[in-house]
């Protein structure tokens, strides 16, 4: 066993090694019990050779996360961040703790403080103006502890009405507008029971009919504040065809804002992981959009959507349904669920065989005692 | 606590547990302990019956006997004592609509969007069986269920406890609790 201390090792492909790489840490065999290679090293082809050797024929070794970031990039040409890199890099923390005390606050108080509602929603509209786009889309996709559901969901939403504002070329009053939409549009779920709020499992009817009252106190709760915000928060789950809540609103009764908050509600519910149910990878949500374009959702802003998000999945990491990791190299509008994807000696088009199963965080890791 | 009947609506049971009414009371006599109903021919004039009378927070459950006292409506008379308390062990078998109109969630009742369409099977003193889609609802909910009887509704609070599935419907059985009002 080895004498080193406790470290995070992610279990790789041994072919990643590359003739000229300098190990920034340890590397270990299969079992994670014999130490490989010592940090610092430069390796050549002939090492290589000898290390698979000396593995005893196993196609994988361990190495830290850092190695790991390493051959990614150099495999696929691409960049491999954790979920708390992610975070830590555009201040999402900062603003979930303060989403948190927001949601708190109106639990207990059954009151929406105005002016600690319009600085966190100012805090994302900053994150929105100065984060690369892809940042904030990654950060989204990542999965999440599933206790932080709704203060993420808040955020989550807030932050694709703004990506959404700006495709569409919106002026910032007004995407601003749509970020405090986002942020508030689900806050009367804070006077839901708790039973129902954290069921283990798919709601049942009555429960459901209960959580869908949440639209109606988000609406009760907003009092102080415009129509116009009130009505969007109050409709981001009307459906064009008028098979929504509460209202039964249809097609141009529902506002605009809500249309777009729809969008933004549906693809961070289904990217998100819940108790009862997995997360849903990317690709197959834009085309679960797609389907509802038309009869539930604006068809002008599902294009918008179904036509940007995708360049911001460009370039990221995926695990593979083979095993493997690749890259997004390209997405084909029209078939949003079948990109093509770059492996390490390949581009291929996804399809039922070889399919996206999620977006590549660096998260599946092992711990050497 | 002095009763009061006038307006509830009433189910009328023969003594084999066949429904013969479901119906309004028109008023009713402390004194007598009797209620007026409408002359309905299935209520034969001298019969006993089982008159189960909608009352929350639990209904109430009677014997009766039929009389035409010379107005417009019957009048059945419901017996007191041993001999009608033990009569809230029966289940009165029943199809009557019923709706889910709230959850109980410590305490507090919250409002379903939209009610909850059920049936009720079969209803006593202390509960009612009710039939409902099945993932209607969990094992041990407490909900508000609306009668929806001929003679008027009325709101009953119980605690429901799964019983069987009936194919594609489950049925639970449900004890009342208080909280019901009108």
């Amino acid at each position: 066993m080895s004498s080193m201390n406790p470290e995070t090792l992610v279990s790789v492909p041994i072919d990643l090694l590359y003739d000229g790489m300098t190990i920034p840490h340890d590397v270990y065999n299969a079992e994670a019990d014999i130490l490989l290679l010592r940090r610092g090293h430069t390796l050549d082809a002939e090492q290589i050779e000898a290390i698979k050797q000396i593995n005893g024929g196993k196609d994988t070794i361990y190495v830290t996360a850092e190695t790991h970031k390493i051959l990614l990039k150099h495999s696929l040409s691409c960049e491999v961040v954790s979920q708390a890199e992610l975070e830590e890099g555009i201040g999402y923390t900062d603003v979930k703790d303060e989403t948190l005390n927001l949601l708190l606050e109106i639990e207990h108080a059954s009151h929406v403080p105005k002016e600690k509602l319009n600085a966190v929603s100012e805090s994302l509209s900053n994150r929105l103006e100065v984060t690369r786009p892809d940042l904030l889309v990654s950060m989204i996709n990542a999965i999440a502890p599933v206790d932080e559901y709704l203060q993420r969901h808040c955020i989550n939403v807030g932050l694709l009405n703004g990506l959404i504002g700006r495709w569409l070329g919106l002026p910032k009053k007004d995407v601003d507008l749509l970020v405090m939409i986002g942020l508030l549009h689900d806050c009367g779920k804070a006077l839901l029971p708790q039973k129902v709020l954290n069921a283990p499992r798919a709601l049942t009817t009555v429960e459901f009919e209960v959580v869908k009252m949440h639209a109606v106190y988000t609406y009760d709760l907003l009092s102080e504040f415009p129509e116009t915000i009130r009505r969007a928060a109050r409709g981001h789950h009307e459906k064009r065809n008028g098979r929504g809540y509460p209202d039964h609103l249809s097609e141009e009764a529902i506002p605009s804002a809500a249309r777009v908050t729809a969008i933004s509600d549906i693809y961070d519910a289904m990217v998100s992981r819940r108790v009862y149910k997995g997360p849903q990878n990317p690709f197959r949500i834009l085309k679960q959009i797609k389907e509802m374009r038309g009869a539930e959702l604006e068809p002008y802003f599902v294009d918008t959507f179904v036509r940007n998000m995708p360049k911001e999945l460009i370039d990221k990491p995926v695990l593979l349904s083979n095993g493997e990791i690749g890259v997004i190299d390209s997405v084909d509008e029209t078939d949003p669920e079948h990109p093509f994807i770059r492996t390490h000696n390949r581009v291929v088009k996804s399809s039922k065989d070889l399919h996206c199963v999620a977006m590549y965080y660096e998260e599946e890791t092992k711990t050497l005692e | 606590m002095r009763k009061e009947y006038k307006g509830c609506a009433a189910l009328i049971y023969d003594e084999e547990a066949n429904q013969l009414a479901e119906l309004k009371i028109l008023d009713y006599d402390a004194n007598e302990n009797s209620v007026e109903v409408e002359d309905l021919p299935s209520l034969a004039v001298g019969a006993s019956c089982e008159v189960l009378i909608l009352t929350a927070p639990t209904p109430h459950v009677y014997k009766g006997r039929i009389h035409k006292r010379g107005g417009l409506n019957k009048v059945i008379t419901l017996y007191r004592g041993a001999e009608a308390e033990s009569r809230h062990e029966i289940r009165f078998k029943i199809d009557m609509p019923a709706s889910i109109e709230s959850l109980v969630c410590d305490g507090k009742p919250f409002p379903l969007h939209s009610p909850v369409e059920i049936r009720l099977v079969n209803i006593s003193k202390d509960g009612m069986r009710i039939r409902v889609k099945q993932r209607t609802l969990s094992d041990g909910d407490m909900i508000r269920v609306r009668l929806k009887a001929a003679g008027g509704g009325k709101l009953l609070t119980a605690i429901a406890i799964y019983h069987r599935d009936v194919e594609e419907y489950a049925e639970y059985g449900c004890s009342f609790v208080g909280g019901g009002d009108e």
